[in-house]
């Protein structure tokens, strides 16, 4: 098996320079750079910069150079680690992803430092913030889907499996915007029970850690909810159906003739190899949760990796969009490879060489 | 023997049988044809123009004009032009009396989905007032606008999932029927690099950075089209790699059909009814790829209407919560109709449930 992952992570190189390539020729193809966007962008002449200062921005930052060289030096240095620095920002852009590195804030300044908060300072980043939704929703996802789907395949036919069963049907083919709408306006607007934009309330430094817990988690869930249901609904549904078919095997009617509690048979034995085939979805599932986030940190002004994303393609900024695709593109080929791995793991059938 | 013997049920005889045994689908077909309809009609349903108007003694079927395309009638009429002056003319007509209108029948909706109406901006639903689902914050006609955006969306499903189709089709065909090189080196690893990169990333990309002249709803279906072909292209691939050792296509060999005749008039035909599940699922895709586009404000730009950007507009003034819930409506239907006909037509395919 190891060779087998070793192998896998091999393919996963040409994949990663194709994909980053494609990514590339899109945006440089495109018309406009950083500073022309910049331009546009104010209005009259005031805004327009001197060409030969223009060019020497261009010439600086090597966007005079034809794609190809300008694509080998991305890929050059991405390969030692280093993505550039943002436009926008005007920092590093593994920075702006995992949060400025400690030192940064050299004990003197800070608000984080201070409270030697590390946990904190990687929430403050992009990438903290967007893994903090998506974990949430992950949580939701697994809590309330599971239970569903093995209520309604143990009383199969039942009330509560055709009701589940339509409901579920339903929530799969609502628009997860649609849904994020719908929940700003009556919960958000007319109940004014949560707050939508955003991940703080306003004095969030100055609040205690209990508060500060509260007050995120509070942001974190309508949005965390609308990426969660359209794939909770697929969970459930996908559980009922495997434990469906794992309830009728040999195994199961064994354990139920020997006499153990059906509450057992159930957990111990049925549920539990169940589970295996719900791997596959990860691999699924990461996918649907990368670009659901896009969308959904754009309705809730959720300071992530989706809203800097299309923050980035509008000002072209080209570091930040190159990096992102180059995580989302890294996370997936990697979770199919953990899903792949860990299916050996959890079915000792299951061999690869 | 008589030559009208009936011909024993195919597999697309029985599939249809069953399809109509199923509710779901016939449900998801009924509102499919009838959302079809609907968007056809749009110009007779809600227009500013009238359907039947005798003016200055002449009739005129002003609204009809509109249903073709081309503009048969480049010549304008006197409604048209008294129209083009003031949008709002037949519509005040009981406060502004005019002498030359004789009768006048408007649409049941008398609002264009351009026709931007100072005194009913962000206009709540009302029967009174003839604005079915509200206006917007320019006093557009809410329905109006989704009534002409939903053929928006019907084409987007169709047209992306053509392009998607065809070009799913060859590379999957090609790769499956070829195999050798072609498949390990190129198609293989073409659908490979598509799928691990998230559909809507690439689209929003590209419909992010293009020339804004050139961003219209038919570059966007082309655009959607192109990022939805891998899926097809791994059934056709798998079809194709099962189907091309079966005894029918080895016969054709043996009769002496050329390649290209084998894999188009044998193997395709037998490959279709698992795709066609496929193609099912993609028009529902890409009507939510599209909405998702235009609701981030860079897919149909205003103001042609789009249920996507008219549902947009909701997130500038939370109030007007009927900008929220109608458009959204619409965009769950159809995805949900598109959804229970794949469903309905998966079922249909089961081999395991065919007798």
């Amino acid at each position: 098996m190891f060779a087998y992952a070793a192998r896998r992570l091999l393919i996963m190189i040409p994949t990663l320079v194709l994909i980053t390539l494609v990514v590339f020729l899109v945006v440089k193809l495109a018309p406009g750079n950083p500073f022309s966007v910049d331009q546009a962008s104010s209005s009259g002449a005031a805004g327009k910069m001197d060409p030969v200062d223009y060019e020497a921005l261009l010439q600086r930052y090597g966007l005079d150079r034809p794609w190809y060289v300008q694509y080998w030096r991305w890929l050059s240095s991405a390969a030692t680690g280093s993505f550039g620095d943002s436009f926008s920002e005007r920092r590093p852009v593994t920075e702006v992803f995992f949060g400025a590195p400690l030192k940064a804030y050299g004990g003197e300044g800070g608000f984080f430092a201070k409270t030697g908060d590390a946990f904190g300072r990687f929430l403050g980043s992009k990438l903290g913030a967007t893994l903090l939704l998506n974990l949430l929703a992950l949580f939701f996802m697994v809590i309330i889907a599971v239970p569903i789907g093995f209520r309604a395949a143990v009383k199969q036919g039942g009330w509560f499996d055709r009701v589940s069963g339509v409901v579920l049907y339903m929530l799969y083919s609502l628009p997860n915007f649609w849904v994020a709408v719908l929940l700003i306006i009556l919960v958000g607007v007319q109940w004014k029970l949560l707050p939508f934009t955003g991940m703080h309330s306003d004095g969030y430094e100055a609040m205690g850690a209990a508060a500060k817990f509260a007050d995120l988690l509070r942001h974190a869930l309508l949005p965390a909810i609308c990426l969660a249901y359209g794939s909770l609904a697929f969970i459930a549904r996908f559980t009922r159906s495997s434990l469906l078919e794992v309830i009728r095997q040999d195994y199961v009617r064994t354990a139920r003739a020997k006499g153990l509690p059906e509450r057992t048979v159930l957990y111990r034995h049925a549920l539990r190899n169940a589970l295996i085939p719900l791997l596959t979805l990860a691999g699924i599932l990461v996918p649907t949760l990368v670009s659901g986030s896009i969308i959904i940190e754009q309705i809730f002004a959720w300071p992530g990796l989706g809203q800097l994303y299309i923050k980035a393609i509008a000002t072209r900024d080209y570091p930040v969009i190159m990096a992102n695709a180059f995580l989302g593109a890294v996370v997936v080929l990697v979770t199919t490879l953990l899903t792949d791995l860990s299916y050996a793991l959890a079915d000792p059938r299951v061999r690869y060489e | 023997m008589s030559e009208k013997r009936r011909r024993p049920a195919g597999i697309w005889g029985k599939t249809l049988r069953r399809l109509r045994a199923s509710k779901g689908a016939m449900v998801g077909l009924v509102f499919v044809t009838l959302l079809a309809a609907a968007a056809y009609f749009a110009p007779l349903l809600a227009n500013n123009k009238p359907l039947a108007i005798r003016y200055g003694g002449e009739l005129s079927f002003t609204a009809f004009r509109d249903l073709f395309p081309f503009h048969l009638f480049l010549e304008k009429d006197a409604v048209s032009l008294r129209l083009q002056q003031n949008p709002d003319w037949l519509l005040d007509l009981e406060t502004l009396p005019d002498p030359k209108v004789d009768t006048c029948i408007l649409p049941p909706i008398p609002y264009s989905p351009f026709q931007a109406r100072l005194y009913d901006v962000n206009a709540p639903p009302s029967l009174g007032s003839r604005h079915l689902f509200g206006c917007d914050d320019r006093g557009r006609d809410a329905a109006s606008r989704m009534l002409h955006g939903a053929k928006v969306s019907l084409l987007v499903g169709f047209l992306a999932m053509g392009v998607a189709a065809f070009v799913g089709v060859l590379l999957g065909g090609l790769g499956g029927y070829l195999g050798g090189w072609v498949d390990s080196a190129v198609v293989s690893r073409l659908i490979e690099v598509m799928m691990c990169f998230p559909a809507f990333f690439l689209i929003l990309t590209v419909v992010a950075v293009m020339d804004p002249k050139y961003l219209n709803i038919w570059t966007i279906m082309v655009i959607i089209g192109l990022t939805g072909w891998p899926g097809m292209a791994r059934y056709t691939r798998a079809e194709f790699i099962r189907l091309k050792e079966a005894d029918f296509a080895v016969a054709a060999k043996a009769l002496g059909a050329n390649r290209l005749r084998i894999a188009a008039r044998h193997i395709l035909p037998n490959a279709m009814a698992p795709l066609l599940v496929n193609v099912s699922f993609g028009v529902a895709g890409a009507i939510l790829l599209e909405a998702s586009i235009s609701f981030l404000g860079v897919g149909v730009q205003p103001p042609d209407p789009s249920w996507g950007n008219i549902l947009q507009q909701v997130t500038l003034h939370w109030d007007s919560w009927w900008l929220g819930v109608f458009p959204g409506t619409a965009i769950f239907l159809s995805v949900l109709s598109y959804n229970l006909i794949g469903e309905g037509l998966r079922d249909a395919l089961d081999p395991r449930l065919l007798r």
